[in-house]
């Protein structure tokens, strides 16, 4: 079991970059049709004339963030509270062939009113393609576990 | 429906899903192997991930809005164009969405004004989820481009 990430671990203004994933024509398919099926995203003819080629939907685009965040720290993080997220914007399209990684920048860190042993840490997650551009972003917060004190006498 | 047949402050039903086991290990082992990890721990009502949830809404909608387009196609009515969403805003998931949970969709239209694109007009909808048990488990902010009537129809 790897090591537990906590509070501290995230020190303000931190950017880390992480992650890749290779997109490709079957699995933004496979996505629309099930999450978003609109013809940009599921059919090659009509995505031509509407947007140039097939797009991925801002929701797999969203989900593959997810991913790479899960890979890279998530299910290490000592979350106590995850409520949401702050901000997606999807601001290039994602097309098949693309490579995308994440860089996360710690934005804020704050405490938590009522918690003496957690506080907040908001991210900004930029999803970044092959030619450096970003193609999204997320802001959201964790509430995240302080690393527990060594008992002393 | 164009933007100018939009009324604010009303609710549009987007119809229900429902979240089975199988669904909820699909959406997490392609992208939050954290539901994975609640599945190997031997969690008996696995927890779905919140971008899924979210997701399944997003199929909701594309599902309501097909339906009218082809309702407005059979009265022989001009067919807006469809625009691309650029995100969202404020996303909470206040309640968890476990196996067997069904969610209630809906979309309010909240405000909308026109913008410098002759052809097309900005409007702000929330979107919710509510479970069988009438508990809000998504709600979050989107904007989004709609096509404006054209003058000759």
């Amino acid at each position: 079991m790897p090591e537990a990430l906590y509070f501290e671990d995230f020190p303000l203004g931190e950017v880390a970059e992480y992650g890749r994933v290779d997109v490709s024509v079957d699995e933004i398919l496979a996505f629309a049709r099930e999450f978003d099926p609109q013809p940009f995203h599921t059919n090659e003819e009509a995505a031509r004339a509407a947007t140039g080629g097939l797009i991925a939907s801002g929701w797999h685009t969203s989900a593959l963030l997810l991913r790479m965040n899960c890979d890279a720290f998530l299910t290490r993080a000592a979350i106590l509270e995850e409520a949401g997220v702050e901000e997606v914007r999807w601001q290039l399209p994602v097309r098949p062939g693309d490579r995308l990684h994440v860089r996360r920048q710690t934005l804020a860190r704050r405490p938590r009113e009522g918690r003496t042993n957690a506080s907040e840490v908001e991210f900004l997650y930029e999803v970044v393609n092959q030619d450096g551009a970003v193609a999204m972003i997320q802001r959201s917060v964790l509430l995240l576990k302080q690393r527990p004190q060594p008992l002393t006498n | 429906m164009f933007y100018e047949d939009i009324p604010i402050g009303q609710s549009t039903g987007l119809g229900q899903t429902e979240f089975s086991r199988k669904a909820i290990l699909a959406y997490g082992k392609q992208f939050d192997s954290r539901i994975v990890a609640q599945d190997a721990a031997g969690n008996a009502r696995l927890a779905a991930s919140g971008m899924h949830v979210a997701a399944a809404g997003m199929r909701r909608l594309v599902d309501t809005r097909n339906a009218l387009r082809a309702t407005m196609a059979e009265r022989g009515e001009t067919l807006p164009q469809l625009g691309v969403s650029p995100g969202f805003k404020y996303m909470r998931w206040l309640h968890p969405v476990h196996e067997g949970d069904i969610v209630s969709y809906s979309v309010e239209t909240v405000s909308k004004r026109e913008t410098s694109k002759p052809r097309w007009g900005l409007v702000t909808n929330m979107f919710r989820g509510v479970n069988q048990r009438g508990e809000e488990v998504l709600a979050f902010s989107s904007a989004v481009l709609i096509a404006r009537r054209p003058k000759d129809s």
